[in-house]
């Protein structure tokens, strides 16, 4: 079985700047995929080179076993581009039947697929509507909604989430929940709290270079807890570090802590001692990540 | 190449044209453009084509093409109405052809198209919706002008009806390597209003360049015919040289086609 993308030693270069640098990539279909990375990190670039939008300077790339933009990816590989907007001119209606017609649906079944994808993204009333006539989040949702039109395996979202309310980006993380089983998400965002929940699988944008992460699958000695409190209390280092099985406690960032420890067999579970702490200490606690957090992991770590 | 994608483009394109709400607007504003051409340009010229100053007046402006011969057409508004539509189709119609891809792709529609049609369907989709539009437009031009003649004569309309069939397909082969070259236009443009200004200063840049090589270094005045139009004035006698008037347009066509769809092919969306 061919994988979902894969790519050769991709650089690209915009003039005398190098977005990317000798990228290697093999993903296979699965649950979705984080591409995260600081501005300019060459986060678009790639997005855009896997569409087929932008051909790389020098690599080779492959989806789904194919060239980029070659007839046999369509419906197979859908995206939402960052900023990409509809026409003014059509209904969006008009404009998704069009997409889903030049994905081989019949006129009839064209509109039943638009109704469905927009009523994925609770946009049902829109499809008469111009995409002048709807806010920008409506808008948003649309190109997401474009972007499920029939069964594609691999779906490519930029940036779905930005820009939209917390009820609607919780609506669309769940849709990309509830479709995980049979399409491969690769999803860009800045959020990594959102990233985290949803992505087992990180590609760490830098400078142009890539680095992939398992999330919390390091296979080390060592397993990890981050305690995240509302508010920071002098002992709390000492209190943990007094804890049975903890190895190291480090301050990652204001009121959040990572502990790492040893599991023991026929010990207490050491979130419960962690809790029980808490508990005791009248700390108040915002969170606790079994695990490192994706922020820690790509930055604390140094990635 | 899937000539079925084509179509489903090229159909949006002309509903692009003549199904929305700004199509509607600006077929009306041709329509009463092309009125008032009938009303004061085509019925009275019609009252003055048997006089020989007029005549004369044809040979001043166009040469010795032989057009004159059209003043003696016996459905006089198919002759004044080649002349007006040979002249003021060419810039409506690269006006109307400014935008074929430019604005879809700095909007990033065009993202959404080419993940579901090549390029080189998304370039042939729009410049065949633009021909087929084109062919609409003359058309609906060319029923004023048989209104005009069967009001006058209507024993006169089915010569009168040969001649605008005849006279439609020459303007459309005349006016395609127009569209051609405002496609290949729209991939280095970033705006119609951009890809406007080029090809105007094609038209006055490039022909004043080509003149004074013409008249210093002697170059052939045949490279004339590598702007588009140029065999123009030879159709609306409707027995144009094959090669110049019919064919040499869609060997252009088909090289502006080309480059275009080389530079789009090669770009980023």
């Amino acid at each position: 079985m061919s994988l979902l993308i894969e790519a050769k030693g991709i650089s690209h270069f915009f003039g005398a700047k190098q977005a990317l640098q000798d990228v290697n990539i093999e993903l296979a279909a699965g649950k979705p995929i984080a591409l995260v990375g600081p501005n300019g990190a060459g986060k678009t670039t790639l997005f855009s080179m896997i569409c087929g939008y932008l051909q790389p300077s020098q690599g080779e790339i492959r989806v789904l076993g194919h060239k980029p933009g070659s007839a046999a990816l369509f419906g197979q590989l859908s995206a939402l581009p960052q900023d990409a907007l509809l026409s003014p001119d059509f209904s969006v209606g008009e404009q998704l039947g069009l997409f889903a017609r030049l994905q081989g649906f019949s006129r009839a079944k064209a509109r039943s697929e638009c109704e469905r994808v927009l009523e994925l993204v609770n946009l049902s009333e829109t499809l008469n509507n111009r995409p002048n006539e709807l806010s920008h989040g409506m808008k948003k949702r649309i190109c997401i909604a474009q972007a499920l039109i029939g069964s594609p395996k691999l779906v490519m979202l930029d940036e779905a989430t930005a820009g939209l309310d917390p009820v609607n980006a919780r609506a669309i993380r769940e849709l990309v929940s509830m479709h995980s089983d049979h399409t491969t998400f690769v999803l860009s965002s800045h959020d990594l709290s959102e990233l985290e929940r949803l992505c087992d699988r990180v590609l760490y944008l830098r400078q142009g270079q890539l680095a992939t992460h398992e999330l919390n699958q390091g296979g080390a000695q060592l397993r990890y807890l981050t305690l995240q409190l509302r508010e920071q209390d002098e002992q709390v280092l000492a209190h943990l570090n007094a804890l049975d099985q903890v190895v190291e406690v480090s301050n990652s960032q204001r009121n959040e802590f990572v502990i790492g420890y040893k599991h023991l067999a026929d010990t207490e579970a050491m979130d419960i001692q962690v809790l029980r702490l808490c508990h005791q200490q009248g700390w108040q606690y915002r969170a606790l990540v079994n695990g490192h957090t994706l922020e820690n992991q790509l930055f604390a770590t140094g990635a | 190449m899937d000539p079925v994608r084509i179509g489903k483009l090229m159909q949006f394109e002309l509903a692009r044209h003549f199904l929305t709400k700004k199509a509607w607007l600006a077929l009306l504003a041709f329509a009463l453009v092309w009125l008032m051409i009938y009303r004061y340009g085509v019925y009275e010229a019609v009252n003055i084509l048997a006089q020989p100053e007029f005549e004369q007046f044809i040979l001043a402006v166009f040469g010795n093409l032989g057009l004159q011969s059209l003043l003696h057409w016996p459905d006089a508004e198919m002759a004044v109405y080649c002349l007006i539509a040979m002249i003021t189709f060419p810039p409506f119609i690269i006006y109307l052809c400014s935008d074929q891809f430019v604005s879809d792709r700095e909007r990033g529609t065009l993202r959404f198209i080419a993940l579901r049609a090549t390029r080189l369907e998304i370039v042939l989709g729009r410049f065949f919706g633009h021909a087929l539009s084109t062919a609409f437009l003359i058309a609906i031009s060319l029923c004023g002008a048989l209104i005009l003649v069967a009001l006058r004569d209507i024993s006169i309309l089915p010569q009168a009806l040969w001649h605008a069939l005849q006279f439609e397909l020459l303007l459309l082969v005349n006016l395609m390597p127009f569209i051609a070259l405002m496609s290949l236009l729209n991939t280095v443009a970033r705006s119609s209003r951009m890809a406007l200004i080029y090809v105007i200063l094609l038209y006055t840049l490039g022909l004043l360049i080509l003149s004074i090589l013409q008249v210093k270094l002697g170059v052939p005045e045949a490279l004339d015919y590598l702007f588009p139009g140029e065999p123009l004035d030879q159709i609306a006698t409707l027995r144009p040289p094959l090669m110049s008037a019919v064919l040499w347009p869609l060997v252009q066509t088909g090289l502006f086609l080309g480059l275009g769809f080389y530079k789009f092919q090669r770009g980023s969306l």
